[in-house]
């Protein structure tokens, strides 16, 4: 009975090692075309439609790069610039971060996470972005650099003014009056 | 060899009887299958209910089976059969496809695919592309993907990054790649591709980025391109005859340069009009149909004219990609109603007469039905009350009749209140289902207003190109025949429409929009999923509730069903995402309410978290004693 129970129990681990892979006869076959196709062919369409390219309407960009090391103390933002801050987080940021900064499904609410970020963090996180890898799930979240951006990062102070305001509870939801 | 181990265990095992039995059973079905595969008849593959094979069921995209094994009077007793975790956590949209003995699932960014073997639910084989992140922010409405495409043994994936790739249905081995535009740009795709022929159509996404939007047919054995028709600019690089193409709206040719003319200066070059919807296809007239999305910008005040040929449903040559006709649904969107919803292809009477139709139910609120060989308008109507942006499309010019107090266009600056639809649509990418036995359409439809205020930006490639800024909330109390109490607000409608008269026969109301796609059955039973995550079932011709089961996350995905080893089948992928996901603060409580935001996304919240789920359904033995699975 013993003699039976072990060869089944190696018959079974084969069958399993079997189960989750081709056939051997298929497998041969698959690495010899492995063997002279080492790459798929790849089609590259990535560049067509670029003779009717559009130009970009924006000024020219300066180097921001250092933006984060300039200053650490937080500006003054007026009403004017809470509205400005609005308007400019919602045509650039609100995509992800929701209307009035609640969040979504995909990406933080900042009217919370603004809590814990000081100024000079904040500048630092919308110019150089942050990429986040989850390692358990192979997911990833990811916070794009707008320092390619000159609509945002000439109001960054604003845009900051107004995300700050809604995590304070200073401002409610909707156009700042 | 493998034969051989696998009769050694059956012997010695306790359910050796069982697996024999079986094991002769999946066999003559495999065989079935694999006969099929060879085959390579996308249309007789999907003309078998068993299979799932194509994201509409079929190419008329009607998401009816004919299976009725699940019927009105035994659905109650459906039950969870199997499930499966994908592994990811964002919004799950599409549905899985079922092809023999075989179950493909999607999934979002990273977009994995699996192979499921439908005996054991094991994986056969995954596919995980190796994508640059730096995607997932240029994608405006979360990293979603809509769903695989199968053709002649071939497993079709349209990755995020635009890369098209053809895997072997049996192996997952990658056969060829596409590179389909360029993320730099902004350029992203979460269409699912349809295969016609040795040709598979895809879209591109971006209109958020100012991107110029474009569908393409590549060869379906090694990717070459065969056509791309662009949605603006000159005639020759949007496959549109000037004198042969016809603007259905007036019934007459196009002319030259009509969508030139129809913006200023370079305008078109940024015109968005992107292609991320549903394709469909008759095969009798080889007309591929879709629809075209929002022209750029936001601010309407950035692009006078009508901005063609964005919001437009296109019916166009398969082979060629020429353009046979086009209607713009709403010239000069000043909206944002992209009109990408699916073109749903059905035979029914209109004032007595059987004509071949093409139905839609559009962002902007009305429901078009249209004569699908010339495009001409028969029945527009409004699928939900509410709307207030035109009163009604006139037949004449094809043009909405508009309600001033509601347009955006010329009012920089200043804030437009109370629009409804919002920008989000009386429906967005969440298909219809129809049945034939009704001879009824079932909607998922989203019942929520904004205010929108436009506002001026200018254009950086690869940046956000919107110039609005929008708040949304829940719709007003109108509806038409509800079949129960509303409770409270409501921001969803699930509704029975009829098309020859465009009229809603009655409406289900719901407190979350109805994001998922419908499925509609021969057992005359509907299927849709809640935003909360609930599987529900109601009755096709009244609407009543028959069967409900709370799935671990919030529904976004399409309901598909097939059947194996005689028994049928419903899939739905749970996984809280896509742009129902956006947090929207305002509307449940008072707008000027402080702190700790209120509202439709917070209400959400209480019911649903992110997952990432298929949850099966089934019918348990003893509800099936003595049926076989119907094929009509």
């Amino acid at each position: 009975m013993r003699v039976k129970k072990t060869l089944i129990v190696g018959c079974l681990a084969l069958g399993l090692a079997f189960t989750g892979s081709l056939s051997l006869a298929d497998s041969h076959e698959k690495q010899n075309q492995d063997e002279s196709r080492s790459e798929p062919k790849i089609n590259d369409y990535s560049s067509m439609g670029e003779e009717y390219g559009s130009e970009s309407t924006t000024p020219e960009m300066e180097d921001t790069d250092s933006a984060s090391a300039s200053r650490v103390d937080p500006p003054e933002v007026t009403q004017e610039g809470l509205v400005t801050g609005y308007e400019k987080y919602n045509g650039n940021c609100a995509q992800c971060h929701g209307e009035d900064a609640v969040g979504s499904s995909f990406a933080p609410s900042l009217v919370n996470r603004m809590k814990n970020l000081d100024y000079a963090g904040f500048v630092d996180v919308v110019t150089n972005g942050k990429t986040v890898f989850d390692s358990s799930t192979g997911g990833y979240n990811v916070m794009p650099a707008w320092k390619g951006n000159a609509a945002v990062m000439s109001s960054i102070d604003e845009i900051w003014g107004y995300v700050k305001a809604r995590a304070e509870g200073e401002l409610g939801l909707g156009r700042p009056k | 060899m493998i034969g051989i181990i696998r009769k050694t265990i059956g012997y010695s095992l306790a359910t050796a009887v069982f697996l024999a039995a079986g094991a002769a059973a999946v066999a003559e079905e495999s065989k079935q299958s694999a006969g099929k595969l060879g085959s390579g008849n996308l249309m007789e593959l999907a003309a078998d209910p068993a299979n799932w094979v194509m994201w509409g069921g079929s190419y008329d995209g009607q998401r009816y089976s004919k299976l009725d094994q699940i019927n009105a009077a035994n659905v109650a007793q459906l039950q969870p059969a199997w499930t499966f975790s994908t592994g990811v956590l964002r919004g799950h949209e599409g549905g899985p496809l079922v092809l023999g003995d075989t179950m493909y699932i999607h999934t979002p960014f990273p977009n994995n695919v699996f192979a499921i073997d439908l005996k054991t639910q094991g994986i056969k084989w995954k596919y995980s592309p190796t994508q640059d992140p730096s995607v997932i922010p240029v994608m405006c409405c979360d990293t979603v993907n809509r769903g695989l495409a199968y053709a002649e043994g071939k497993i079709f994936l349209q990755q995020a990054d635009t890369t098209l790739v053809a895997l072997d249905a049996k192996s997952g081995e990658v056969l060829w790649k596409t590179i389909n535009g360029d993320p730099s740009k902004a350029q992203t795709n979460t269409n699912a591709p349809l295969v016609i022929g040795n040709k598979i159509i895809t879209g591109i996404s971006g209109g958020e980025f100012g991107v110029r939007g474009y569908v393409s047919a590549y060869d379906i054995n090694d990717g070459k391109l065969i056509w791309r028709a662009y949605s603006t600019g000159p005639d020759d690089t949007m496959l549109i005859d000037p004198e042969k193409t016809i603007d259905a709206a007036t019934g007459e040719p196009v002319g030259k340069d009509s969508s030139l003319k129809s913006w200023e200066g370079d305008q078109w070059k940024i015109g968005g009009g992107t292609t991320w919807g549903w394709f469909t296809y008759d095969p009798d007239l080889n007309l591929l149909y879709y629809g075209t999305g929002n022209p750029g910008t936001w601010n309407p005040a950035q692009r006078p004219g009508d901005n063609k040929w964005s919001m437009t449903i296109f019916a166009r040559d398969a082979d060629t990609g020429m353009a046979k006709w086009a209607y713009q649904m709403t010239p000069h969107d000043e909206w944002d109603y992209d009109g990408v919803n699916e073109k749903i292809l059905v035979d029914q009477e209109i004032d007595g007469e059987m004509t071949p139709l093409v139905v839609h139910f559009d962002r902007n609120g009305f429901g078009y039905t249209q004569n699908r060989e010339t495009g001409k308008l028969l029945k527009v109507a409004k699928y939900d009350p509410a709307v207030n942006w035109a009163s009604e499309i006139d037949m004449t010019t094809g043009r909405p009749v508009l309600n001033d107090e509601y347009g955006t266009s010329g009012k920089v600056d200043e804030n437009v209140t109370g629009i409804c639809p919002a920008a989000l649509g009386s429906k967005d990418q969440q298909p219809a289902a129809f049945s034939p036995k009704t001879g009824l359409f079932y909607v998922p439809t989203n019942h929520v207003c904004m205010d929108y205020e436009p506002n001026e930006v200018a254009y950086t490639a690869g940046q956000p190109y919107v110039g609005a800024t929008l708040s949304m909330y829940p719709g007003p109390g109108d509806i038409t025949n509800p079949v129960k109490e509303i409770e409270g607000e409501r921001m969803g409608t699930f509704i029975a429409w009829d098309a020859t008269t465009g009229k809603i026969k009655w409406s289900i109301p719901e407190r979350f929009s109805v994001w998922s796609g419908a499925l509609a059955t021969a057992g005359d039973v509907v299927f849709y999923g809640s935003l909360e995550g609930h599987l529900k079932a109601i009755d096709a011709e009244t609407g009543e509730l028959l069967y409900s089961f709370k799935t671990p996350s919030g529904i976004i995905g399409n309901v598909n069903t097939w059947s194996f080893e005689g028994k049928q089948y419903i899939g739905i992928l749970s996984g809280i995402g896509g742009w129902a996901g956006i947090g929207m603060a305002a509307g449940l409580e008072d707008p000027t309410a402080g702190l700790g935001a209120v509202g439709g996304y917070k209400d959400l919240q209480n019911y649903t978290q992110l997952g990432g789920v298929l949850t099966v359904f089934a019918l348990p033995d003893s509800a099936l004693e003595g049926e076989m699975v119907g094929q009509n």
